[in-house]
């Protein structure tokens, strides 16, 4: 039987997971791997119940994935925005529940969730001009028109002519 | 005593303070950045710029709040009240935006010396993901402080959308402007994105200064010598940026170019120079410009080699050497002299040196700094013997790749030769054809790739992952023999009247992805190579007997269109507004693979386009290739 292991969410239930799947975290497995074996829950101080249930179901579905080499992450060229199928499912949630599994696995140190996390929000800022993108994630525009005027100026190279 | 030194010192610092202000507030006031008195107090020190304040300083609200310590005391993730009326995005802390920045932008992370043309992929088009970076720094001051090093370290303007967009962009450039005079030719889009740069970098000197990387397509170029030249004087942090070719060879249209680049960009790290600036070279050791080369390439040149080794061990940084066809350089380049000794490098590529002899190499090679350090190597061309590559490999003892091209004449001669060993090789280019001129009564080539493939077979390669050869029946050799391999090989072949590379993969015996077979947990496997269908392949190309067989199997009548990249179906999630990537799509299913050509098929790059395309497909053709470059 696989080693299982305790982990303790922010709002204190407790969620039991093979110790494989857990290592996905880097976060943890260096934390398994300073301590020991351990027989008390892993408190998760930053992430809540629904959201870390969340994360396992990703790392389940992940945990036979062969890590990434660096030359991927170091060669541009290579850098695309495609999302597998399965994954792209995993992400339709809520905009709040998104930038809670992002955050998560920015905690947790799972760079492949997180990747998946920041290829959707990217895509969800592609072809949008800059006030669709603020209406989208309801962010506050804080330029005086003065200061939005300028930086329109600057961009003007990158616009579509 | 004590007290008035006391006094002085705080009245000292006050006043430096005041200066500083002083300082500060002026250049915001002549700069114009702050709109109110209430903003001038508040500023700080932003993080890629240690003496000037934010542009547009972020209001205390919407900074992220700092976390209680946490139980454990690993992170300092922040905590926030979903509900204080802030967005869910700005909880992110700046590392994850910046994140999300590089994958709307991809190209925007590309710290190569490389051309724009080298540098294109087929992932998206690369002007909208640009324009989409430029509008995220619009959104608000906190995006924009993190988008703007991003957007301007490494500046790519291409000539076309690889897009639907073009066409729109097209009819209304044909409808013309109000303002445009009928007598005037109209100004190309890429040269119109140059003046527009340089206007922001005039405006805007805290930009000019993030520019590292300028890339622009060969043709505006090679036209707006006198654009460009007005651009780089403006960027002082300059590392790559794409040049004439006039540049290189000292020609006299380029000079101002070339003047302005000694002068304003002490920061260069790559430069080739041909014909015609042999002067130019020469006097490098003793007038440095760029202190902090890092790759040189040297091309047709008239040099000797004390004069070359003098420039080069000038400078500190290189690492990356290129010498192609340099008459006059012999082999006691190798040989440590008064001007001082063949530096270490890390790249070497030696293409058409006439008198390059393996002793010479060897005796550089067999230093222990240079065998440590040396990871990629090119032997291009030279007279070289194929014979001399084991002795090669086994004093270049770091060595990764390898790309050996040459022709031959004769058969290989050596009745028992030591086979090719290497504990590092991942990569072997094995490039050798008949020499086109000389007619014997048969090919030698087949010799000389026996001899690869039984140094192959005996397991005295254990690193290589990929190896390109061109004989296409190369594999065959390999087929069928009792050998396990620790890594999957990748071979790649070609024969010499084909166009692209045919690719075979042969996975390793441990390697618990493989399902072809059921050989799983042998300590011998049978060796099977599994033929991946090439992509973007012209029908000419298809020549070869696998491949022939599949045609065949399709019927003639549906080869009437040529496949082309255009009629690919977009994948499932691309970007909107750009085309789908590949190189995503083959990270996602490793492993062997043989591939069926299902019409319609979305996974297939090759047949796709032996399917009739739907109305629809028409948009999404590309207009004109990629490689088009009098665009």
């Amino acid at each position: 039987m696989a080693v299982q292991i305790k982990l303790m969410s922010s709002d204190q239930a407790m969620l039991v997971v093979d110790k494989e799947v857990a290592e996905r975290s880097v976060l943890i497995k260096n934390m398994l791997d300073d301590i020991g074996e351990v027989d008390e829950a892993i408190p998760i101080p930053n992430v809540n119940e629904a959201v870390l249930k969340k994360v396992i179901e990703w790392c389940e579905h992940h945990k036979g994935d062969s890590p990434s080499t660096n030359d991927e992450e170091s060669d541009s060229r290579k850098r695309s925005t495609d999302i597998e199928e399965w994954d792209q499912k995993f992400m339709q949630v809520d905009q709040e529940m998104l930038f809670e599994i992002i955050l998560a696995a920015n905690y947790l140190d799972i760079k492949p969730l997180l990747d998946v996390g920041c290829k959707t929000v990217a895509n969800m800022i592609k072809g949008k001009s800059p006030e669709e993108i603020r209406k989208t994630f309801n962010i506050q525009n804080d330029f005086t028109a003065e200061e939005e005027e300028q930086i329109r100026r600057e961009n003007e190279w990158a616009e579509d002519r | 005593m004590n007290f008035f030194r006391k006094i002085f010192r705080s009245k000292k610092r006050s006043r430096a303070h005041t200066d500083a202000q002083r300082y500060v507030s002026d250049y915001n006031e002549a700069r114009g950045y702050y709109n109110n008195a209430d903003d001038k107090g508040d500023y700080k020190i932003s993080r890629d710029d240690a003496f000037l304040p934010p542009r547009f300083p972020e209001a205390n609200t919407n900074r992220p709040m700092s976390a209680p310590p946490s139980p454990i005391g690993i992170s300092d993730y922040p905590t926030y009240n979903f509900r204080t009326g802030h967005s869910a995005v700005s909880r992110l802390p700046d590392n994850v935006l910046d994140r999300i920045f590089t994958f709307v932008c991809p190209h925007a992370t590309d710290h190569s010396y490389l051309s724009a043309e080298e540098t294109a992929t087929e992932a998206g088009c690369m002007l909208c993901d640009m324009r989409d970076l430029a509008r995220c720094g619009t959104v608000n001051r906190r995006w924009h402080r993190i988008a703007e090093p991003l957007q301007y370290t490494s500046i790519r303007l291409d000539s076309v959308h690889y897009c639907g967009l073009e066409e729109e962009l097209e009819t209304k450039r044909k409808r013309g402007s109000f303002f445009q005079k009928k007598h005037e030719a109209p100004v190309e889009v890429p040269e119109m994105r140059m003046r527009l740069l340089y206007r922001t970098f005039q405006e805007n000197e805290r930009i000019a200064c993030l520019v590292q990387y300028l890339r622009v397509p060969y043709m505006t170029r090679e036209t707006c010598i006198a654009d460009h030249a007005r651009l780089v004087s403006l960027t002082p942090e300059m590392r790559y940026c794409d040049m004439a070719e006039g540049v290189y060879s000292d020609d006299n249209t380029c000079v101002g170019l070339k003047a302005i680049l000694y002068a304003r960009c002490p920061e260069l790290r790559k430069m080739t120079w041909t014909t015609g600036s042999e002067k130019n070279f020469a006097d490098l050791w003793q007038q440095q410009p760029w202190r902090n080369l890092e790759v040189v390439k040297l091309d047709s040149m008239r040099i000797e080699n004390g004069d070359l080794l003098r420039v080069l061990n000038s400078l500190p940084a290189l690492h990356d050497l290129t010498l192609k066809s340099l008459p006059w350089i012999t082999d006691n380049i190798f040989t440590p002299t008064f001007a001082g000794s063949f530096p270490a490098l890390q790249t070497l590529i030696l293409d058409d040196l006439e008198t390059l002899s393996s002793a010479a190499l060897l005796s550089y090679l067999n230093r222990p700094i240079v065998s440590a350090s040396l990871t990629s190597l090119s032997i291009l061309n030279t007279p070289l013997p194929p014979g001399s590559l084991a002795s090669i490999l086994l004093a270049a003892t770091s060595l990764e790749s390898l790309h050996y091209a040459t022709t031959v004449t004769r058969a290989f001669s050596d009745s028992s030769p030591e086979p090719l060993r290497s504990t590092s090789l991942r990569k072997l280019h094995y490039e050798i054809t008949p020499c086109a001129s000389v007619k014997g009564l048969s090919t030698p080539t087949p010799s000389y790739y026996h001899y690869l493939a039984s140094s192959i077979l005996s397991q005295s390669l254990p690193q290589l992952c990929a190896l390109y050869v061109r004989e296409s029946e190369f594999v065959d050799r390999l087929e069928g023999h009792l050998v396990s391999f620790s890594v999957p090989l990748t071979v790649h072949t070609k024969s010499a009247d084909h166009l692209d590379w045919s690719k075979f993969l042969i996975p390793a015996t441990s390697d618990p992805s493989d399902t072809s077979g059921g050989h799983n947990g042998h300590a011998g496997l049978e060796v099977k190579a599994v033929w991946e269908m090439p992509r973007n392949s012209l029908v000419a190309d298809f020549g070869d007997k696998r491949m022939s067989g599949f045609l065949q199997a399709w019927g003639e009548g549906e080869l009437l269109v040529p496949p082309s990249p255009g009629f690919r179906r977009d994948p499932v999630g691309s970007r909107p507004g750009s085309r789908g990537s590949e190189y995503g799509r083959d990270q996602q299913s490793p492993g062997p693979r043989l591939m069926l050509a299902v019409p319609g098929s979305p996974r297939q790059g090759g047949f796709g386009g032996l399917v009739m395309p739907s109305p629809g497909f028409g948009k999404k053709e590309r207009r004109g290739s990629r490689q088009d470059l009098w665009r």
